[in-house]
């Protein structure tokens, strides 16, 4: 099971990685821009691919969100339990998050597979295949799927459940 | 419609009661609405639609960069330079180093949009210091809480883009709209701290601080200040979009970090992964509340509730603090950004309907969402100030008492004098 997990937390700190990309990609996309105005010419594809990109972080994000526990979520009555009810409610809880989940990665795939069988495209000027970034966020949500999952095992297998110290760097404030 | 709403309102609360994650809630809920009351709506293509056009809105693309340009800040050692440089300025005015708090987030609020984080940054250094040096650790604690909601009031606010998206208004009007209030309610928090400190006595003695100290305070503070004055006046002068303000944000916090001598890769691919994944948690929760707000508008219950609201004849005032309980009731149990994007496609059209502004109601709505950080059991930056003191959430909440009468107070006066909010942004036309 270790590999497997060691795995998956591969996965997603992979796409946490390609988010921080995107992040940084995107604003320096946004500052060619201002800087391209000034000299009377503007890109066409500005505002659409930095859309993408932000849809983009939005999903492969998600999964090391949760894997660091940064997902918000009401912990009052669960705090007020004693430790075995705790554990079979995180457990329910998770269980319904990877239901909720999943229906989003079917509805995401439905969106996804339509634009690349109609070869839809985005209605800009640049005629982009949509297809391509509803897959990047399909991706994105389905490894928020398996981040969920890997959770679920943590937790029936009593491992550490949220990776606080994955910036362990100290934050010099 | 009873019917409909009950099933709502027991099925969100067992969801949020049950711990399960707050996007996922809002998700289920109005998936699980749609499929029972509408089930002949296609849900697999109706969700997909609504997912991917709540990821892709262009007043959205400010948000992670206003988040990464405060994440790039504090890498850069914001919440140090910040005590450092106005502790010379504000050590001898009545309330003294207290005052540090108020100016602090108030300084880090103009380039950060969250309480939260403005809570963290300035009561990491300011805690520890105000106590070491004597001061009133209630006034400290309750303070910080205070202050730190200015995150959400003045520009740039996450919570103000959020609300720009989901009532179709102009971002830059907000934040322009916040500043006054901003400005105002900080200089209330002084005013307090202030009279808590003459009244009590109990503000310790501050040695006399030399012009050559004041002076190497402002440098520790210029190039933040200096950053600051570039968003504020670009904003007010409409140079950039404030998508574009934010590129351009980030760029000059990251000019600051270099400056600083701060600068690495790695503290920026720090930065860069808290931004990210701090923006994936507010897109999940933009994600279920696009959702359980299109099956609203299936089951026409913002239509219901108007008609309900308006049989009871409330006066537009009376109207306005109804709101103001619901919200700061709302906020003991909810996050800022699920508040907004839950309850806005109803509560906005009884409002505007009501004869308020909607740029004003923005402000009013962030002014109660601030309430809502402070207010027990889930007050965010109680939670915060608890991580960094190891006091309960009582105390913390006690302490902080003083500063949620000072914003409720504040909420009224906002609904009494709207031009407080509406003034600036009024100019601009």
């Amino acid at each position: 099971m270790n590999s497997l997990l060691t795995l998956i937390d591969r996965l997603s700190r992979f796409a946490e990685t390609l988010a921080v990309i995107l992040i940084f990609g995107y604003c320096a996309l946004m500052l060619t821009e201002v800087v391209a105005r000034a000299q009377a010419q503007s890109f066409s594809f500005t505002w659409e691919f930095s859309q993408y990109a932000m849809a983009s972080i939005f999903a492969l994000a998600s999964g090391p969100a949760l894997r660091t526990g940064v997902h918000v979520r009401i912990s009052l009555l669960s705090e007020a339990l004693p430790p075995a009810a705790r554990k079979g409610l995180d457990v329910v809880a998770n269980l319904a998050a990877l239901i909720i989940v999943a229906l989003i990665v079917s509805a995401l795939w439905t969106k996804a597979s339509t634009s690349y069988e109609r070869n839809i495209l985005a209605t800009s000027v640049t005629k982009s295949p949509l297809w391509i970034p509803q897959a990047i966020v399909l991706w994105g949500m389905a490894q928020l799927w398996l981040d969920l999952a890997a959770r679920l095992m943590r937790r029936l297998t009593e491992r550490t459940c949220e990776w606080r110290t994955a910036d362990a760097e100290p934050v010099d404030v | 419609m009873f019917e409909i709403a009950l099933v709502t309102i027991l099925l969100f609360a067992a969801l949020l009661a049950g711990s399960v994650w707050i996007g996922l809630s809002l998700f289920a809920t109005g998936y699980i609405l749609l499929s029972v009351f509408k089930p002949n709506i296609p849900m697999d293509i109706f969700s997909s639609g609504v997912i991917w056009g709540s990821m892709i809105p262009t007043p959205l693309l400010s948000l992670p960069l206003f988040i990464l340009m405060s994440e790039v800040l504090v890498a850069a050692g914001l919440g140090r330079s910040l005590f450092s440089g106005l502790s010379p300025w504000l050590g001898r005015l009545p309330g003294g180093l207290l005052h540090v708090n108020v100016v602090g987030s108030t300084l880090f609020a103009a380039v950060s949009g969250s309480s939260a984080a403005t809570t963290a940054i300035v009561g990491k250094v300011s805690l520890p210091e105000l106590e070491a040096r004597g001061y009133n650790r209630q006034l400290a604690m309750g303070s910080l809480a205070g202050a730190g909601t200015l995150g959400f009031l003045i520009p740039p606010s996450i919570i103000m883009i959020i609300y720009g998206v989901v009532a179709e208004q102009s971002i830059l009007e907000l934040f322009v709209a916040g500043i006054i209030p901003g400005l105002t309610l900080a200089l209330l928090y002084m005013a307090y701290i202030a009279g808590h400190q003459a009244v009590t006595g109990t503000q310790p003695r501050q040695a006399p601080t030399s012009w050559l100290e004041r002076l190497r305070g402002l440098r520790d503070i210029g190039p933040v200040a200096a950053l600051i004055a570039g968003i504020m006046g670009s904003l007010y002068l409409g140079l950039a979009s404030v998508s574009e303000l934010a590129a351009i944000g980030v760029l000059g916090a990251v000019l600051i970090s270099i400056v600083m001598g701060r600068f690495s890769l790695a503290a920026m691919v720090r930065a860069g992964r808290r931004a990210v994944r701090t923006s994936a948690m507010i897109g999940l929760i933009i994600i279920g509340a696009a959702l359980l707000n299109s099956a609203f508008g299936f089951l026409g219950i913002p239509r219901a509730v108007a008609a309900q609201i308006a049989a009871l004849g409330l006066s537009p005032f009376a109207l306005i603090v109804v709101l103001l309980a619901f919200y700061a009731l709302l906020g003991m149990f909810l996050d800022g950004t699920s508040i907004i994007v839950m309850t806005l496609p109803i509560t906005l059209p009884l409002v505007t309907a009501a004869g308020y502004n909607p740029v004003w109601f923005g402000i009013f709505v962030v002014v109660a969402v601030e309430i809502s950080q402070i207010t027990p059991p889930i007050g965010f930056n109680l939670f915060v100030i608890q991580s960094q003191t190891g006091e309960s959430i009582g105390t913390i909440a006690r302490a902080a008492l003083p500063f949620f009468g000072i914003l409720l107070a504040f909420a009224l006066i906002l609904a009494i004098v709207p031009d407080l909010a509406l003034w600036l942004p009024g100019t601009l036309q």
